[in-house]
């Protein structure tokens, strides 16, 4: 897919491309940073980008461009994350988070649970290989790494899982 | 005994299972196109940003943004993009539009000297439309900006440079959570109000903010210096907005700061909302009383209506994100 710019048809090529993909990519997301505000966050800023972008030049493979968004966005997440975590001032007594609730579900999934415990670049590998079911080679590209580097945290990836999800049914 | 190791197939069976419920909410494309519309916005805003800044000749890396429409405002490293508010009425949207972007000005780094305030002063938009902004009392607009401290696009602290015209430049150190490379780029000043009906505006700061909820702090003029409220030794973080599964919101009654929100409880269509009322005593809220109620109904019940939404002088109203 190609999307032209400017004009209704990059337009629609855009409209078409969240329908087709924007629920994966939220899948996506959900899996590398384990909850679902901050995947929104992540997949819609991601579609903000390549608007953004299709409204100044052509987008031969926009797919791919929201994929690495989402991957690129994903470390920044959890980044800021870490950093939150470090400086997090105790919530107010009377007062806790508004999504704690609604999006309690999703974080409490093993294998959610279980891919949050494995290394950041492990988990992207181990998601990108067996979840969007991408080549080595994209992969790769996408992690911005080399094809032996994805291998290896691939298997190191397995290995790890492997016990964390023992006996998950 | 070693576990059996973890076939491709079977993890990718897991991993499909454990996404497989996730879906898009209803409202995510319109999230998005207004998302882009802001950062058009902006980045229109920007380029006049920037052209007002070197023709003013500031060499302070702080800018402000400040609305004509009403107290908002905020400041960042000068690469950073500020987006546009709705005056009213927003939906907390996950995208990156959380500052009113009108008219932008150089403002002096905490060690600013008189030209750098005169240039600070010059932006800011007329005496009418900025009289909410008087923390001082005097009758006269005050400024406030946001400057990091330290890397911008990680750190968490950062200070509020404030020039008031009766008291002069004063600066409170506060942490915020929200990191300035993901939206929505640092602390925000969402606005001003007399929510303490004491002739002083207090200014609420988001500090953070997730898919539909943005945390709000406040800083307080006191004896001539401007403080971060805290509430039992904690700087304050009022929740504001939501979904309807799940909300928050205050409202400035009278004395008091009354804080309402509901989430989901584990039965099915049960709601544990809750208000508390807070009296405002020098840089303290004080916990007066609270009260818990669970609520059976749908997340759409009008009973639940009640514990969403900002009802504080000219701040933001929120509605639901749906």
């Amino acid at each position: 897919m190609m999307i032209e710019s400017p004009g209704q048809q990059g337009l629609d090529d855009f409209a078409a491309l969240y329908v087709g993909h924007y629920e994966q990519l939220l899948r996506l997301a959900v899996l590398l940073v384990g909850d679902m505000a901050a995947a929104e966050d992540v997949v819609q800023e991601a579609f903000i980008r390549v608007h953004r972008t299709i409204e100044s030049r052509s987008l031969c493979n926009p797919l791919a461009y929201l994929r690495q968004s989402v991957v690129n966005l994903a470390r920044s997440e959890l980044r800021r994350r870490l950093v939150r975590l470090r400086h997090a001032p105790r919530p107010m007594p009377d007062a806790a988070s508004a999504e704690e609730g609604a999006y309690a579900a999703i974080s409490r999934q093993e294998v959610i649970i279980a891919l949050r415990r494995i290394p950041a670049r492990q988990r992207e590998a181990v998601v990108l290989r067996y979840w969007a079911d991408l080549p080595e080679a994209e992969i790769a590209g996408l992690m911005g790494v080399s094809v032996g580097a994805v291998k290896s945290y691939i298997s190191r990836g397995l290995s790890r899982l492997g016990p964390l999800l023992e006996g998950v049914s | 005994m070693t576990p059996p190791p973890l076939s491709p197939e079977r993890l990718a069976e897991l991993l499909d299972d454990a996404v497989q419920h996730v879906t898009a909410q209803a409202d995510a494309l319109d999230r998005i196109r207004r998302g882009v519309r802001r950062r058009r916005t902006a980045h229109r805003a920007g380029a006049v940003l920037l052209a007002v800044a070197v023709l003013a000749g500031g060499g302070s890396t702080a800018l402000a943004l400040t609305s004509s429409r009403g107290p908002s405002g905020l400041a960042s490293s000068a690469s950073v993009s500020g987006e546009q508010r709705p005056a009213a009425g927003r939906t907390p949207a996950s995208a990156p539009a959380l500052s009113s972007g009108i008219a932008l000005a150089p403002v002096p780094a905490p060690s600013a000297d008189a030209s750098s305030d005169a240039a600070a002063k010059a932006a800011f938009p007329a005496a009418g439309q900025t009289a909410r902004w008087d923390m001082d009392g005097d009758g006269r607009p005050d400024t406030a900006a946001i400057v990091p401290v330290g890397n911008a696009k990680t750190t968490v602290s950062f200070q509020l440079v404030l020039h008031l015209t009766r008291l002069g430049a004063q600066t409170v150190p506060f942490t915020a959570t929200s990191a300035t490379d993901m939206p929505p780029h640092g602390p925000v000043i969402v606005g001003a109000a007399d929510a303490a009906h004491d002739g002083h505006a207090e200014l609420f700061v988001q500090v953070d903010a997730g898919c539909c909820t943005e945390f709000w702090t406040i800083f307080r003029l006191v004896d001539s210096h401007v403080y971060q409220m805290s509430i039992s030794g904690q700087p304050v973080r009022l929740p504001v907005g939501g979904s309807v599964m799940a909300n928050g919101g205050f409202s400035c009654d009278g004395p008091d700061l009354v804080t309402y929100g509901y989430q989901p409880r584990t039965e099915a269509s049960t709601f544990l909302a809750t208000r508390a009322i807070y009296r405002w005593a020098a840089a303290t809220l004080v916990l007066v009383s609270q009260q818990q109620t669970t609520i059976h109904g749908p997340p759409a019940d009008p009973a639940l209506a009640k514990y969403s939404g900002v009802d504080c002088g000219d701040l933001p109203q929120y509605i639901s994100a749906g």
